[in-house]
Order: C-alpha cells, then structure tokens, then sequence
C-alpha cells in the first residue's frame, strides 16, 4: 500500500485518472484525491466507504485546476513578475510595430543623413528628439526602439535553439540512460566546461562580415548555451521517470513516445521553463557584448551593443548617447529575470507547502 | 579520495580533447571563413600565394593530421605568430597576463568582502529593508551589460566628479602602465568586473546561510547556550562558506574570460584588451591563440576548484561520486 504523500501537483488530470484506474484494477485500494488550500492531498480509503464511483467522480471536478493553471494563477499575484511581464509586453509590441510609426515620427534610424549630421548632431533631449540625438544626428530613442528588435529577436530565438536542443538531448540521456546518457552528458561536460561568452568572441570575430547579421547570431548563440538546459532537463526526467504514474504508464503499454511526450515532458520542463526566462536576458546581454565588440549585429542593423560602442568616443560631453541603450538593455534583461524568479517561485513545488 | 580525484581527472580527459577539437574546427573549418586568408588579415591573396601558404602551413592535409599537428605544437606552447606584429603569440601572452591576473584577483578580493558581507547581511535580517536592498541590488547587478557599467563608472568618477572638482579628485579612467600600476587605476576596472559575479556571490551565500540556519545542529548549538556570534562563526558560516567557497574559485575562471569586456572599456593592456586588439586588426592567430590559454586556464581552474572541493566537503570525500 503506497501511503506516502505524493507529489500532486506533479501530475495533471490524466494522470491522476490513468493511476487511479491502474491501482484500482490491481489492488482493492481507492485512493481519493481532495482538493484542500490549493494543495492536493491523498486519501487512502479501504474499500467500502466510498464507491470507487464516487472517487473517480471526486477527481475529474479538479479538472479546472493544473499544474500549469495554479502557477499561472500565483505568478498574476507577484507583482514585481507581472510589472516584469508588462514591460516586456511593451517592448515587444514597440519593437513588432516600430517600422510603422519610429520613421515617421523620429526619422529612419538606420540610414545617415549628411545635412541632419550637421544640423542636429548631439541635440539635447527635446519634445521632438525625447533621448536627444548622436553624433549623425540620429534620433536616439528611434534607434533605441529598433534595437529592441535585434535585441528580443535574438534573446528569444537563440534561447529556443538552446531549449530545444537541450531538452532534445536531456530527454533522450535521462530517458534511455547507459551509454546514450554517457556520450550526451561527455559532450556536454565539452561545452560547460568554458565560458561560452569566449567562444562565441571567438567564432565571431572568425566569421567574414558579411555574415554577421542576426540569423547568424542567433544561431551562434543558441547553439553555444544548450548544454545548461541539457544538465537540467536530464535531471528532471531522471526524477520523474522514477514516479508511479510512468510505471502505471508503461504497465498500461504506453510506448516510449507516449511515455515521453505525454508523461514525463509535462511534469519534467518546468525548471526547463524558468531556466529559460531568465536564459532570454542572458542571451541578450551576450548579444549585446558581442555587438559592442564589433563583432555582432553590424551597422546599419540597429543594435543596442553597438550603439554604446558609438557612443564611448564622446562619453566626456555627451553621455545620453552611451546611457540610453544601456538603460534599455538594463531594464529588458532584468526584466526577464524578474520574471524567471516568478515563474520560478510560481513553479516551484515546495513553495505550496 | 584518492578515487575522486582520478575520477575527476579522467573526466577531464574527454573535454581536453573536446575543446581542442573544437577549436581546430573554429579556426580552420568554419562555414564562411577561408583558413588561407586567416593566416594572413587582410591581405589580398592571390592564387600562387594560396599555393605557397597552404604549403607551408601544411593547410591541404587531411584534417585529423592537421589536428594532430596542432596538439603537438599546443603541448609545445606554440600559438603561432602574430600577422601584424610578427611577435610569437607566446611571448605577446606571457608579457600581457600579468595584467589580466592582478586585474582579476583585485576583483576576486571585492567579490568576497562585498559579496559575503552582503549575503550574511542579507540572511541575518531576513525580510528586513536591508535585505530586500540586497535582493533587489544583485538583481540588477546580474543584469546589467558589463561593458556599459563600465562607461557609467569612468563617466561618474573620472569625468565628472573631475569636472565638478575642478581635477581635485577623480580615478584614472584607462589603462595602466608598468607591471605593478598604482592602487587607484585598480578601482574602475575592479569594480566592473566583480559587479556580477558579486551579486551571485550574496546570493549564494545568502541562500546557504539561510538553510545552515534552520539546521538540527544549530538548535542544538542555541539550546546549549552559545552566544549568537558563536553560532555564528563556528557553526553557521564554516558550514555555509564551502559552496561559496567554490563559487569564487570558479568565478575566478570567469573572471579570466569577463576581462574581455572590461578590459577593452579601461584599455587595461591584459589579454583580453590584446584579443581586442587583434580582432580589430583580424589578426586570428592572436585570437585564437589567446582564447585558447583563457580556455585551458579556465578548465584547469575548475578542476583544481572541484578537487579542493572534496577536501573541504566531507559528503564528497566518502560519497565518492557527485551524482
């Protein structure tokens, strides 16, 4: 008889059922499932207080309530996340529609126009020009909104590249183990053991330059910064796989696929999830070193790395070009990890306790 | 012990080869880039002395030997030879390191007075406006860009509290000449490269003093009635110190590869300003050749770190393996 507390909040609704069904056709056991402050507790009856009927009935009238659901629903109570969210949404709804409104207003921040040069070069900040303008006589919030773009494009992309392969090959280390799990996790050890900022300098300074543009960064920096999500993932699945429902899962004949996709990925991603919120910021920063290097995001691509490197030339009189895009880059990256402490305290199982 | 450390040694055989493989693969085989033109800059290369390169460099032998030959010459310390100063990339690190390291270790001092203070602060007045000044400092610490703190920092104290001070006082804003500069050049670049790496160190060591905290042995430690000072420096942080400890050690290794950053904000002359340097001026070999000694200086750090690990953490020592 299984009378330790179980990790419900691991589980969703089909589980819970497929576990109930499976004890229930092997042993005389009913278990009910009450949901009590937020947190599920196990009930063992012994046969006969409660018609299994009744039980299974108790179950499905938590199907409002997930794992994903409950964390949502205490991440909206975090304030400090959802300001986090709010920015990021703004950013992001500035950056998608910046080409339809930042000309217009601001003029065309990726193209140097010799008599605005000269005209309006270094103009303090103004209810024309709101961060004043640079040394072209480019209109510094302009450029700061198009950078956003490069900014939010590579961080989410190369963060997926990296999430994707690392819950790829997690997946399959955790899940089949032996000597799978022994090369996956040797490769691994190869791309933790060095800063992956390094390499990065290092295959792009390589690259000819015309192939620096975003695509190219992007995979770049995915493809370095996998092998944290592969550690991570792993050990999860090796967790995971270890609970009742997979046995009952597999018990039932459910193929490896299925074992997988619908039983151990769900309850297995979520430090996944959280590691990749705050991983966007990271990306982005790595981005933006890369730029400032030169060896990013080239010219006349807008980006916020490479804006501060234009700028450091005339730090002593004109700061507002270096500081603007700093702030920027500031504020999203942190952003982002504000959010991934949320989703991190709103994921976190032990918290509920 | 013993078997942890060889254990620990053997696993590093793997990533030796791992690393070094990739990168060979960088600097000879990466889509887009001609291996040829990489030996050279600039420079426009015509057919004939195309043949003539790849002839002395040995470029059109198959890769496993060229990667042979490239081990063999890394055993041997030969990075290859600078393009635009013709200077062996060996001796170019061996002259710049020094600044790098004593850049780093000034970091490494800020990070443990400041870092572990702030944490043990941090812990002791839990859920106080000090902690949550704490909390909300490393959060911005660890997401700011390195090289734009480092603006802001020259900005404040070196141009305007210059300006403002009519030159009176104000810390130098870049680069540093003889081996031992003096103290203040030290400050700007200091602070720069610890602010991350601080900011994760109050964390961790926050987060460890916390669950020290709440441990049997401490209660155990009240109830015989020790003074809370007492609990707290033979007891708590001897406990809580070990992860953090590490930490350092491997930050230490990060701190080598952040330079990058912070050295070309300060034109510091270490090894990474000379990386660059020689990217401005495409000159791969000085590239390579220094992130290379950065990588390996990295690795053997981190080896050293976690077999030191074991020697203060007992659970290691007769646990035998990590996982």
């Amino acid at each position: 008889m299984d009378n330790k507390k179980h990790n419900k909040s691991n589980m969703d609704e089909s589980e819970i059922k497929h576990e109930y069904r499976a004890q229930n056709e092997q042993s005389n056991i009913s278990r009910s499932i009450v949901k009590k402050n937020g947190a599920s507790v196990n009930r063992i009856a012994q046969g006969g207080s409660d018609s299994p009927r009744e039980l299974l009935d108790a179950s499905i009238d938590r199907k409002t309530r997930t794992l994903w659901g409950d964390a949502f629903r205490r991440l909206s109570k975090n304030k400090l996340a959802m300001i986090s969210l709010i920015w990021i949404i703004i950013v992001a709804v500035a950056a998608i529609t910046a080409k339809l409104w930042v000309p217009r207003l601001f003029g065309d921040p990726t193209i140097i126009n010799t008599q605005l040069a000269i005209t309006q070069r270094f103009s303090s900040p103004s209810f024309a020009h709101w961060f004043g303008t640079d040394d072209m006589g480019r209109d510094i919030f302009g450029r700061v909104i198009y950078g956003a773009r490069v900014s939010l494009t590579v961080g989410i992309f190369a963060t997926l590249i990296s999430l994707v392969i690392g819950v790829f090959l997690g997946a399959i280390s955790g899940f089949y183990g032996k000597a799978i799990d022994a090369v996956i996790m040797r490769v691994t050890d190869i791309f933790l053991a060095f800063p992956y900022i390094l390499f990065a300098i290092l295959v792009m300074s390589v690259l000819p330059s015309q192939y620096k543009g975003v695509t190219v960064v992007v995979a770049v920096i995915g493809l370095l910064g996998w092998s944290t999500f592969a550690r991570l993932f792993r050990s999860s699945v090796l967790s995971v796989k270890e609970n009742d429902y997979v046995a009952a899962g597999r018990a039932l004949g459910a193929s490896n696929a299925r074992l997988m996709f619908k039983h151990i990925l769900p309850n297995a991603i979520a430090p996944a999830v959280v590691y990749a919120t705050m991983g966007v910021g990271g990306a982005i920063l790595t981005e933006s070193a890369l730029s400032f290097l030169g060896i990013g995001i080239q010219p006349p691509t807008v980006s916020w790395g490479r804006m501060i490197d234009d700028g450091r030339m005339n730090l002593t009189d004109h700061p507002a070009i270096v500081l603007f895009p700093g702030l920027a880059i500031l504020l999203t990256v942190l952003a982002f990890t504000l959010l991934g402490d949320g989703v991190r305290d709103a994921l976190d199982v032990k918290m509920e306790e | 012990m013993l078997k942890y450390i060889i254990k620990r040694i053997l696993q590093f055989i793997p990533v030796f080869f791992g690393v070094t493989l990739i990168l060979f693969l960088v600097a000879n085989y990466m889509p887009g880039s001609d291996p040829v033109q990489m030996k050279v800059g600039e420079k426009h290369v015509t057919p004939e002395l195309r043949k003539q390169i790849e002839q002395d460099y040995g470029l059109n032998r198959p890769w496993y030997i060229q990667y042979g030959d490239y081990l063999a010459k890394l055993t041997k310390g030969d990075l290859g030879v600078s393009i635009s100063t013709g200077r062996k990339v060996s001796d170019i690190i061996l002259e710049k390191y020094p600044f790098t390291l004593n850049l780093a270790l000034v970091a490494i001092a800020i990070e443990i007075v400041i870092g572990i203070c702030a944490g043990v602060i941090s812990a002791l007045k839990q859920r106080t406006f000090l902690d949550v000044l704490v909390t909300l400092a490393t959060s911005i610490s660890v997401s700011l860009p390195v090289f734009w703190l480092g603006l802001l920092l020259q900005y404040f104290f070196g141009i305007f509290l210059k300006q403002q001070t009519g030159g009176a006082f104000y810390l130098p804003i870049s680069g540093a000449s003889g081996v031992l500069p003096s103290w203040e050049y030290y400050v700007l670049p200091g602070i720069t490269l610890a602010a991350v790496s601080t900011a994760y160190g109050a964390r961790i060591m926050r987060s460890q003093l916390i669950e020290v905290m709440g441990m049997d042995y401490i209660r155990t430690a009240k109830a015989k009635g020790l003074s809370g000072r007492q609990i707290l420096f033979h007891h708590e942080m001897k406990n809580a110190l070990i992860p953090v400890v590490t930490f350092i050690g491997l930050d230490f290794g990060a701190m080598l590869a952040g330079a990058v950053l912070t050295e070309t904000v300060f034109n510091w002359p270490g090894i990474g300003f000379t990386i660059y340097r020689a990217i401005m001026a495409r000159d791969f070999q000085v590239v390579i050749g220094c992130v290379t000694v950065i990588l390996f200086a990295v690795m053997i750090i981190n080896l050293l770190v976690d077999i030191s690990y074991a020697f203060l953490d007992p659970r290691i020592r007769f646990g035998g393996s990590e996982e």
